[in-house]
């Protein structure tokens, strides 16, 4: 517990301002500017670790680096903005019920961590744990929801499957009869799974890695990675020792650099000359103006590639499967409109005189086996932190805690072993029935 | 083995179940008629000019004698569609080594829309291009029709009446049925 | 919604078609190592860029065909002849 001298000292340890209600009044009285949330310095020639992408994978990555390992002579470079690509555009939804015990023990270490965050980074993430419910329409997904609550019971996680009685008291607004197309014959519910504000996780990750020494460079974009002594073209390939990146901004020497990106993952890994078993695919999503508040939990049908949620401002928020075909295109489609309006309006009857404010779309790096591809890479020096496909939001703070460690300790943590890019030539690949993308 | 039993195709859509009102014969500017149990024979060559000689058809495009309908299906298959035994014996009287001949007739359901507001009825629920320009008379393509995956073939009443036959796996039969009476129905449509 | 142009049924809604992915050339079964074998499987160029790729005509002529596409504005070039002879796999 933060004691009241410590809730009204002004400064942290590293000399930033702290947030605190109390602050709060003071600013709104006095009517004072905000400082800026972290600095703007200039680009140096040199770092011990380059971060490309300024996403909560990269930031995440930076702030552990700096607090669990001392290592804060740390850039993190993206193209445009903190927060620009798939942090800021994803739902927002935090859970850890996946189907195998890899991806389940690494995202109930990732809640864990969204649990605290509040505190650890102090700012208000608007974490909202109001429990995650995933239907099932048929016979054969009511069974993997059993077997996905057994693997997760097994691990220690809150999950059962509920009878659609219960899933009514729980969500009234679902039609739960037995009249519909995709009729709701149960549900996984998982209480601990909700969601939260994810550009404050973004910020409060670089404020935090700011204030240890870190460095931000936005509008930063990365042309090359310098690589001497590889089999490949210009020295790149397998075997190669990273030197550096190219810059918009100059030319940056460092000894490793972590490819932190989504969307962009294949791009920047060939400038190493890596190759990456990444397919790159659009997953779009889409607001409602806001209502009266009356969606309790998060409700996801893998059947009708659909997600909702109720935002604290009371709009829905939905998200759907990825789109058919690889793109790298942002813009959204009507057939994803007509097709989620008609999936929505299975479930919930009710709203069916909403109006959507707006749609968007992600990028997502899609794996052969969904799961991500983390660490070491055949360059000496490059490591890597992608391929998360659907759900790389959720995973932020525990791939950056054990991408941190793997940059200190020049090895693979437990948590992440399973995740390597050497699986795909060995075939040991890791299937994540869990994730977003897959119907059930 | 003999088999003397004659088999009984019965279609997928039930009888009386549209809301639509039934006539004898299609009279009205738009009408749908369940016409499965047609006998239909796919006959698949990798040799397309081997099928072109035989059925007098090419890919889509499709050649009526008589009661029996020659369509080039897709590259390489043709279907043959008419009175079951006859379809049947037409195959197997013209097979070749390497051809592939199968009868379909009790996976199949055929739907035959026609009449003046066909061609309006089937661009609500398919994005293919009905117009005369594209699909005249003995055209034959295959498309999605209400989501459902189709083989079409325009194939107009000896009067010249507009007259399109859907032939679509049997399990989608009554809910295609239903689409295309739902469809029709802003133009009067009648079942028969 | 894009629009496919097949080379037997014309331009086709992607909803229409099924999307196979990047081409490769496959190795021989009988003398590929599982190294390789994986390689082909599961390693992609994934450019954003114009790029070699399969579709397969599911609600049509049922035929694979290659084509390429620019997988940032999502044109197509070098559609192949009727009956899918440049690298079809009818």
């Amino acid at each position: 517990m933060p004691s009241v001298t410590n809730m009204l000292r002004d400064k942290n340890q590293h000399g930033q301002r702290r947030y605190s209600a109390f602050g709060l009044l003071r600013k709104g009285l006095s009517n004072q500017p905000w400082p800026r949330v972290w600095r703007e310095v200039p680009l140096k020639d040199s770092y011990d670790v380059v971060i490309i992408g300024g996403g909560v994978h990269g930031l995440a990555t930076a702030y552990y680096l700096a607090v669990n390992h001392g290592i804060t002579n740390v850039a993190v470079v993206d193209k445009a903005y903190l927060g620009s690509g798939g942090s800021g555009r994803n739902t927002a939804i935090v859970r850890s019920n996946y189907l195998t015990p890899e991806g389940v023990a690494f995202y109930d270490r990732s809640l864990t961590l969204y649990n605290s965050m509040a505190d650890d980074l102090n700012i208000n993430v608007m974490f909202s744990e109001r429990g995650h419910l995933t239907l099932a329409h048929n016979d054969s997904s009511l069974r993997t929801m059993h077997w996905r609550a057994e693997v997760n019971k097994l691990q220690d996680i809150d999950s059962s499957v509920i009878d659609p009685a219960e899933i009514k008291k729980i969500v009234p607004s679902l039609d739960v009869t037995s009249e519909a197309r995709y009729p709701i014959l149960g549900a996984l519910y998982h209480p601990p799974g909700g969601i939260i504000r994810h550009d404050a996780v973004v910020w409060g990750y670089a404020r935090a890695a700011d204030a240890y020494g870190v460095e931000m460079h936005q509008k930063t974009e990365v042309l090359d990675i310098l690589v001497e002594g590889g089999e490949g073209r210009d020295g790149k390939g397998a075997g190669g020792q990273v030197t550096g990146v190219m810059t918009n901004r100059g030319k940056i020497s460092a000894p490793i650099v972590v490819n932190c990106t989504a969307g962009w993952a294949s791009l920047i890994s060939d400038m190493a000359g890596v190759d990456l078993p990444i397919s790159t695919r659009p997953l779009q999503a889409a607001v409602t103006e806001p209502v009266k508040v009356f969606l309790p939990a998060v409700v996801v049908s893998g059947s009708l590639h659909t997600y909702v949620s109720q935002t604290d401002r009371g709009e829905l928020v939905f998200g759907a499967a990825v789109d058919p075909y690889n793109n790298y295109s942002i813009r959204g489609s009507l057939e994803f409109t007509e097709g989620l309006a008609g999936h929505v309006m299975e479930l919930m009857p009710g709203i069916s005189r909403m109006k959507l404010l707006r749609q968007w779309a992600g990028l997502c790096d899609m794996t052969p086996d969904y799961s991500p591809i983390m660490g070491a890479t055949p360059v000496e020096g490059f490591l890597c932190d992608v391929g998360w496909g659907t759900y790389g939001f959720k995973a932020g703070p525990v791939s950056g805690e054990a991408m941190a460690e793997c940059i200190a300790t020049e090895k693979m943590p437990a948590i992440i072993a399973a995740f390597g890019l050497e699986r795909f030539a060995k075939g040991d690949l890791v299937g994540e029935k869990g994730a977003a993308a897959v119907g059930h | 083995m003999a088999n003397t039993q004659t088999p009984v195709f019965r279609s997928p859509v039930a009888a009386g179940s549209s809301t639509a009102p039934a006539t004898m014969g299609a009279t009205s500017a738009l009408s749908l008629a369940d016409e499965t149990g047609v006998g239909i024979v796919s006959v698949r060559n990798r040799d397309e000019g081997s099928l072109i000689e035989r059925f007098a058809t090419r890919f889509g495009r499709a050649t009526r004698s008589g009661n029996t309908l020659m369509a080039g299906q897709r590259p390489g298959e043709c279907i043959i569609m008419g009175d079951r035994s006859g379809v049947v014996g037409l195959a197997a009287s013209k097979q070749l080594a390497g051809d592939a001949v199968v009868e379909l007739t009790h996976g199949r359901v055929v739907l035959r829309v026609t009449g003046a507001q066909a061609s309006s009825t089937l661009e609500k629920v398919c994005s293919l291009d009905w117009s005369d320009a594209m699909m005249p008379n003995g055209a034959v393509t295959s498309g999605s029709v209400a989501k459902v995956t189709c083989d079409v073939i325009r194939d107009d009443a000896a009067n010249g009446t507009r007259s399109y036959l859907l032939t679509a796996d049997r399990s989608f039969g009554q809910y295609l049925f239903d689409a295309l009476v739902d469809a029709g129905d802003e133009f009067g449509i009648v079942v028969g | 919604m894009l629009l496919v142009p097949c080379p037997n049924c014309g331009p086709r809604n992607s909803s229409d078609l099924r999307y196979v992915g990047e081409s490769h050339k496959r190795p021989d079964p009988a003398t590929t190592t599982p190294e390789e074998w994986r390689t082909y499987l599961y390693m992609h160029k994934n450019p954003a860029d114009w790029m070699m790729e399969t579709w397969y005509c599911s609600s049509g002529c049922r035929r694979f065909f290659t084509i390429e596409r620019h997988t940032a504005t999502s044109e197509f070039r070098n559609p192949p002849l009727p009956g899918g002879k440049r690298g079809g796999r009818a």
